[in-house]
C-alpha cells in the first residue's frame, strides 16, 4: 500500500461529494464521479477502495433477535395455516394434527394489594410497582427487560439490550411479574410464550426418556417440539397435561375460581389426580369445587390470543376482563359494589404497550369511562343516570 | 403448493429484518413492527399470490408495511409522529469487518451529521435510497408525494449540503451553527 493511495482513500472519505454520491446515488453525481475516475486513471483503485471501505456504513442496522425473529416466524406460519384452513377446511383437515390447549386455572388470589380501595359505584384500579423478569438458576440471578428471549437452544439467554448469557445449570426457575412477558426457546426447540404473573421451571437440557416442565402459577403457550420418542408433559400445582408433540396453551393463575383445558386441534391427556381427560379438538376441560365438566364454547380463541397480544372478547364480562387486563398491565382492581363488572362485551381488545390507548378502546366498548389520577384508574358508567342507589364517584 | 410454502419462509428470512429496520426508523416500538411484520406476511401468505408475480417484492413488502403500521395506529387511536410524516429517525453504524476504527468513526460522525441537517422526509429517502436501494419512483410511492417531488425532495437536501460550504468543515460549521440559533 503506498503513501499516495492510502491518502487518496481518506481524501474521498472526507470529501463531502463523495459522501452525498454514496448515499444518494443520483444521476448528476453519478455521472460527475464517473467522468472522475475516467479522467483520473491513477486515482481509480483509491476511489473503488473508497467505495468499498463507505459500503461498511449502515442506517437502521436494527433487527431482531434469533429467538424474536423465529417466534414471529412461527406466529406468522400458524396464523397464515389456521385462516388457510377455515378457507379449505376439507382440504386441510387431515394434515393438521397440530393441538392447542388453554389451561386455566385460578389457585389463589391474583394480587397482594387486593384490597377495597373506594366504596364508590364506580371500578378503581391501581397501577402496583414493576417488578423485574428473573431467571434463577444455579448460576445466580439474571434479570431480564420486558418481553425478554431466552434461548436455551443456543444455549444463551439474551437480555434485552444486554450481553447473552448461558445457564449453565441443571434447572432454571423463571419468574415473569405481572406486566411483563417472556419468551423461551427450551433446549429442545419447543417454544413457549410467557404470559405476565407466571413461574416457570424447566431444566437447561432434556434427557432421553420423558421431556418435563413445570408451571408454578401464571400461564403460558406452548409449542412442543415433535418426538415421538420423549413425551412432554407440563406438570402444575394442580395436574398434569401431556402431549405427543402438539402446540397448547397452560395457565394456572393463582386466585379463586375454575381452571380449564381448552384443546383447538389434536390430543391432549388431563390427569386431575386420579381422574384421566382426554380431550378433542374444540373441547373445554374446566374443573372447580365442583367437580370437572368437559364442554364445546363457541369461541376458543378467548382462551389463547393472549400470545399474540390480543384479547377476544366474546360476551366476556368486564371483570373478567379488568383480571386479565389487571396481570397484563399490573394493576389491581376493586369493583366497590359496582354493577359495571357484570356488564358483557364482544370483540377485540389489542393490549398496546400503552395503557391509555387499551382502556380508551375498552371503555368504547364497554360504555364506561375511565380517569387516571395519581396512579389509580377510576373506571365509571358513561351512561350513569343517577338514581338513589347510587353514590357519586368519591373522587 | 409446498413449494410456495419454502418460497414464503425465505421472503421472510430475507426481508423481515429490513422490514423491522423500517419500522423502527418510522418511529414504532419494536412490539408493534412484529406486529405489523406479522400482519404484512399472513395477508400475502393467506391470499395465496405467487411471488413470483410480484414485481419488486421488497417494494411491496416495504410499502405493504408502513400502510399497515399505520392503519395499526389508526385502530389504536395512536397518532403516531410518522403519520404526519414529522418523524424519520435515523442511527448511523458501521460494519466492522469492513472498515478500521478511524475510518468507522469518521465517516459515522459524517454521516450522522450530514442526516442530521436535513428533514424527516430527506431522512427517509435518503435510508430508503440507501439502505434499501429503492428507486425515486418507489420513494415517491413510499412518501406519499409524486415522483417529481421526490427528486426533488433529493436534490434539494444536496443543495442544502452543498449551500453549507465546500468541504465537510464548512459543512460541520453550518451544523454547529445551526445549533446556535436554535
Amino acid at each position: 500500500m503506498t503513501p499516495e493511495k492510502n491518502y487518496g482513500e481518506i481524501d474521498f472519505l472526507t470529501d463531502e461529494r463523495f459522501i452525498r454520491w454514496r448515499l444518494f446515488r443520483d444521476p448528476d453525481t453519478e455521472a460527475y464521479w464517473r467522468a472522475y475516475a475516467e479522467s483520473h486513471p491513477d486515482a481509480r483503485e483509491a476511489l473503488e477502495s473508497a467505495v468499498r471501505i463507505f459500503s461498511a456504513v449502515r442506517i437502521n442496522d436494527r433487527h431482531m433477535t434469533v429467538g424474536q425473529s423465529a417466534l414471529l416466524w412461527e406466529r406468522i406460519a400458524a396464523d397464515a395455516r389456521r385462516r388457510r384452513f377455515r378457507r379449505f377446511t376439507v382440504r386441510y383437515a387431515a394434515a393438521a394434527c397440530i393441538a392447542f390447549a388453554v389451561v386455566s386455572g385460578l389457585l389463589f388470589f391474583p394480587h397482594d394489594a387486593k384490597e377495597r380501595l373506594s366504596a364508590g359505584t364506580g371500578i378503581t384500579g391501581v397501577v402496583l410497582e414493576q417488578d423485574e423478569i428473573r431467571l434463577v438458576s444455579n448460576g445466580g440471578v439474571e434479570v431480564f427487560g420486558n418481553n425478554a428471549c431466552i434461548d436455551l437452544t443456543a444455549t444463551k439467554a439474551v437480555p434485552a439490550g444486554g450481553q447473552p448469557v448461558a445457564p449453565d445449570h441443571a434447572e432454571s426457575r423463571l419468574v415473569v411479574p405481572y406486566g411483563k412477558r417472556a419468551h423461551v426457546v427450551l433446549a429442545d426447540g419447543s417454544k413457549v410464550w410467557v404470559n405476565a404473573g407466571s413461574e416457570l421451571v424447566f431444566p437447561s437440557a432434556f434427557g432421553d426418556g420423558r421431556r418435563m416442565m413445570e408451571v408454578v402459577r401464571g400461564e403460558i403457550f406452548i409449542d412442543v417440539t415433535k418426538d415421538p420418542h420423549r413425551p412432554f408433559t407440563v406438570r402444575t400445582p394442580e395436574f398434569e397435561v401431556e402431549v405427543l408433540g402438539t402446540s397448547f396453551d397452560v395457565s394456572v393463575y393463582p386466585g379463586a375460581g375454575n381452571r380449564h383445558v381448552a384443546l383447538v386441534e389434536g390430543l391432549v391427556l388431563v390427569r386431575n389426580g386420579t381422574q384421566m381427560h382426554k380431550l378433542s379438538p374444540g373441547e373445554l376441560f374446566c374443573a372447580d369445587a365442583a367437580g370437572a365438566t368437559v364442554s364445546r364454547p363457541d369461541n376458543l380463541q378467548e382462551y389463547c390470543s393472549w400470545k399474540d397480544g390480543i384479547l377476544v372478547l366474546d360476551g366476556t364480562t368486564v371483570s373478567e376482563i379488568l383480571t386479565r387486563i389487571g396481570r397484563y398491565y399490573n394493576i389491581a382492581f376493586s369493583y366497590g359494589d359496582s354493577r359495571l363488572a357484570s356488564r358483557t362485551c364482544s370483540g377485540k381488545l389489542i393490549l398496546s404497550d400503552n395503557l391509555d390507548d387499551m382502556l380508551s378502546v375498552l371503555c368504547s366498548i364497554s360504555g364506561t369511562t375511565f380517569r387516571k389520577s395519581g396512579g389509580k384508574v377510576f373506571i365509571n358508567d358513561s351512561t350513569f343516570r343517577h338514581t338513589g342507589d347510587r353514590r357519586p364517584d368519591p373522587e | 403448493m409446498g413449494n410456495m410454502a419454502t418460497q414464503y419462509a425465505d421472503l421472510y428470512r430475507i426481508y423481515a429484518d429490513s422490514l423491522f429496520a423500517y419500522g423502527v426508523g418510522l418511529g414504532f416500538p419494536s412490539n408493534r413492527c412484529m406486529d405489523a411484520i406479522h400482519d404484512v406476511f399472513v395477508r400475502m401468505i393467506v391470499s395465496g399470490r405467487d411471488p413470483a408475480l410480484i414485481g419488486n417484492m421488497r417494494f411491496y413488502l416495504l410499502r405493504s408495511l408502513k400502510n399497515r403500521l399505520l392503519d395499526l395506529g389508526r385502530q389504536d387511536h395512536v397518532v403516531s409522529c410518522s403519520m404526519a410524516g414529522d418523524f424519520f429517525h435515523t442511527d448511523v453504524t458501521a460494519l466492522d469487518e469492513m472498515i478500521n476504527d478511524e475510518q468507522a468513526g469518521l465517516l459515522i460522525a459524517r454521516v450522522s451529521r450530514l442526516l442530521a441537517s436535513l428533514t424527516p422526509n430527506q431522512r427517509e429517502a435518503v435510508y430508503l435510497r440507501y439502505m434499501q436501494e429503492m428507486e425515486y419512483d418507489q420513494i415517491a410511492v413510499l412518501l406519499g408525494i409524486n415522483a417529481d417531488s421526490a427528486r426533488k425532495l433529493v436534490s434539494r437536501a444536496m443543495e442544502r449540503l452543498r449551500r453549507s460550504g465546500v468541504g465537510f468543515f464548512g459543512f460541520g460549521l453550518f451544523v454547529c451553527m445551526i445549533g446556535e440559533i436554535h
